[in-house]
């Protein structure tokens, strides 16, 4: 029975769920906190502490406003699910943006919530300044965000802080992560966090032991390990020091990157059908397959583009200078080890057309990467090969088309029309954010480049990305990245949400 | 958090996977380059 | 030797002396040196940076990433040079600052096609230092405050949450 004592009951379940969100993260402050705190950084542990009071208080205000719903659970709609994703990464990048705001590493409020957003979506690209003197604490904060963001918040809240299931799967789905494990989305996001957990363990222990064979002190070897991990595993991008991978100057490193990275721009399906025992899912997978031919082709025209310029000699050089940044930009990780400007100067049109495609293609579905997904091109690429097959065979042959994906799938023509509106979506927001670009003045090519990496949550820039951007474009950008992020329908359920309500109050 | 059986066959299939990926693409390279 | 051929010398080698000076390399900022790259390839050059985090020490060599405030690249340098260099900068501290000479690669085939400077000498000029820390205190004040907020909104929702709404 319907106990809630308002008619607005929807804003009230909103309320509940979005403060166990607000609260899931006040918990997590509490590692830079530490960190700040045994490291002596007394600035940050005030930036955090700080944070941690004012999420907390808000949190339980959010939940003390929807406790009703603890009443009428089973009242938990899909759009209400929808409406708490979308809403919250709203609130976080308020809340996550106050740590960056108090260190005065940034211009203004703006860029910090630029950097959170860029953190959330692991998109990597970056307004904060001076990375090389930025405190342990926050640099804590900024990689944790990025691997928390492509773990999915939603996911983490699940996890820890809700007593019971009911209704849960309803706000996983709102953050893109459809895919259905074990029949329970507490058991689905456990077995998510165990993969990840234990990829961190090997990831930051073979970074650690890299780091210092390279020259890094134990110390820093380790933060770098942590901190790179996060960001590779979370497709993010982010780095402790302003040159990122170059930092470090070091090709073990950066195949160590790679490793991780094209992990985790793999479906968690597939990791866990092959941790449970099904090791051929690897190669048999569709979207495997599309990331194999669409990584091989775009790396070899790479390749060839950057050849007929003449900037690398050597084959060492080319791998590492050219396939390196072409596979972090497809798996839409982000980690360069080239400056901006020569992205701009040096790989041409042709080489910047390339990049743009496969930042735009991205990764695998439900998983830490972005762009239009591998199984979704897959499946249009296939759909459009059935449908010329149907048209040259006869009428009286009723032809199934079949892919794999986990199980044997049936190339359904809803599959492939839903596929191709999403990626519609994406190139829609893809194209204005490039004329954008243009409108204000950036060359095409680079305005192409930098919305190919914000669409597709990539984090690699040729240069457009700076404090001093226009704001119209700066703000374009933090929509884009969380559009991209969420795959569009969680935010169109939170704006179409926000019109009926209020239609709803204008009646009234 | 215990690992089974399965899961390090799995966890080791996944980083062999990737390796082969890896040596796979700078052979590539390579034959581009010559 | 006599006078003429004396004043001659002379005159030589103040001319070149000057020249050196006139036409000496001056120091670029890191981010034109990287914009113009192209230009720039095989060129000596004086740069002047921070020496950022630590040197990454690779056999006789080290690595030494310096940041003038306009960008970042790594000066690759042997040991001797690079433990001339005493402070660091990171959270805590400002880094000596250096000046260094040296070549400059657009896509060094020693390292893999890294844009690096290959220094072939380095000086001081000015020694790093730990930065002092300081709180204001309008935030340790707003810290403690908000803290106090939240314990006492902590006690009200518990408080709340005990009794069951219908």
């Amino acid at each position: 029975m319907n106990t809630f004592k308002s008619k607005f009951y929807s804003i009230v379940i909103i309320s509940y769920y979005t403060g166990f969100v607000v609260l899931g993260i006040a918990f997590l402050t509490l590692i830079p906190l530490a960190t700040s705190l045994l490291l002596r950084e007394w600035n940050p542990f005030f930036d955090f502490l700080i944070t941690l009071a004012i999420s907390t208080t808000l949190g339980l205000s959010l939940i003390l406003i929807g406790r009703e719903t603890r009443e009428n659970k089973s009242f938990v709609q899909w759009k209400h699910g929808f409406v708490v994703a979308s809403l919250s990464w709203v609130i976080l990048m308020v809340l996550c943006a106050i740590p960056y705001a108090l260190s005065g590493h940034v211009y203004s409020f703006l860029d910090a919530c630029f950097d959170v957003m860029s953190g959330f979506t692991t998109t990597g690209l970056v307004l904060t300044q001076d990375l090389d003197h930025l405190s342990l604490g926050l640099n804590m904060w900024r990689h944790m965000l990025t691997f928390i963001g492509g773990q999915g918040m939603i996911v983490l809240a699940l996890t820890f802080l809700l007593k019971e299931t009911g209704g849960a799967y309803i706000f996983y789905v709102g953050e893109g992560k459809d895919i259905n494990l074990v029949p329970n989305v507490k058991g689905t996001a456990r077995i998510i966090w165990k993969i990840s957990l234990i990829y961190l363990l090997i990831g930051t222990i073979a970074l650690w032991i890299n780091g210092i064979l390279i020259g890094l002190n134990p110390l820093s070897a380790f933060f770098s390990g942590l901190f790179i991990f996060e960001s590779a595993w979370s497709t993010g991008g982010f780095a402790p020091y302003t040159q990122n991978m170059m930092f470090y100057h070091s090709f073990s490193y950066e195949i160590i990157t790679i490793v991780f990275f094209i992990l985790g721009s793999l479906n968690f399906g597939l990791h866990y059908a092959a941790w449970s025992g099904n090791k051929k899912e690897i190669v048999k997978n569709i979207e495997t397959q599309s990331f194999f031919i669409t990584t091989f082709i775009t790396s070899a025209l790479a390749v060839i583009a950057l050849s007929k310029s003449g900037v690398y000699a050597d084959a060492v050089s080319m791998f590492r200078r050219v396939v390196y940044n072409v596979l972090s930009a497809h798996t839409t990780t982000g980690f360069n080890n080239v400056y901006a400007s020569q992205f701009a100067k040096e790989w041409g049109d042709f080489g910047i057309l390339i990049m743009v495609v496969a930042m735009l293609i991205g990764g695998s579905a439900c998983s830490t990467a972005g762009g239009f997904k591998g199984l979704r091109v897959a499946v249009v690429f296939k759909g459009v090969i059935a449908d010329i097959k149907k048209l040259l065979s006869s009428e009286r042959n009723v032809k199934l088309f079949r892919f794999h994906h986990i199980k044997e799938q049936i190339l359904t023509d809803g599959l492939v029309k839903v596929s191709a509106l999403i990626i519609i979506c994406y190139m829609v927001t893809f194209t204005i954010g490039m004329a954008l670009g243009a409108y204000y003045g950036y060359p095409l090519s680079n305005a192409a480049f930098e919305m190919a990496s914000v669409t597709g949550n990539v984090g690699l820039s040729i240069g457009v990305t700076t404090p001093f951007m226009p704001v119209g474009l700066k703000v374009y950008y933090i929509i884009a990245m969380y559009l991209g992020r969420l795959e569009f329908i969680s935010v169109f359920a939170l704006i179409g949400f926000i019109i009926g309500g209020v239609k709803k109050l204008w009646i009234k | 958090m215990q690992m089974k059986k399965n899961e390090v066959k799995g966890l080791l299939a996944e980083l062999l996977a990737v390796g082969v990926y890896i040596a796979a693409f700078y052979l590539l390279t390579f034959a581009l380059m010559m | 030797m006599d006078k003429v051929t004396r004043a001659l010398i002379l005159t030589v080698v103040a001319f070149f002396l000057f020249a050196g000076v006139a036409f000496g390399i001056e120091t670029i900022s890191l981010n034109q040196l990287i914009e113009t790259a192209k230009v720039m390839d095989g060129k000596t050059v004086v740069v002047q940076g921070e020496a950022i985090s630590e040197a990454l020490e690779r056999g006789n060599n080290a690595w030494v990433n310096i940041n003038d405030g306009t960008n970042a690249i790594g000066i690759w340098l042997n040991r001797e040079d690079a433990n001339k260099i005493k402070v660091f900068g990171d959270y805590l501290n400002i880094g000596d600052k250096v000046k260094v000479t040296g070549v400059f690669n657009r896509a060094c085939v020693e390292h893999g096609g890294d844009m690096d400077i290959h220094a072939t000498s380095i000086e001081v000029v000015e020694n790093g230092y730990p930065v002092k820390e300081k709180v204001p205190s309008q935030k340790i004040a707003i810290g403690i405050i908000f803290v106090v907020v939240t314990l006492m909104v902590t006690g009200f929702y518990f408080k709340i949450m005990k009794k069951p709404t219908s």
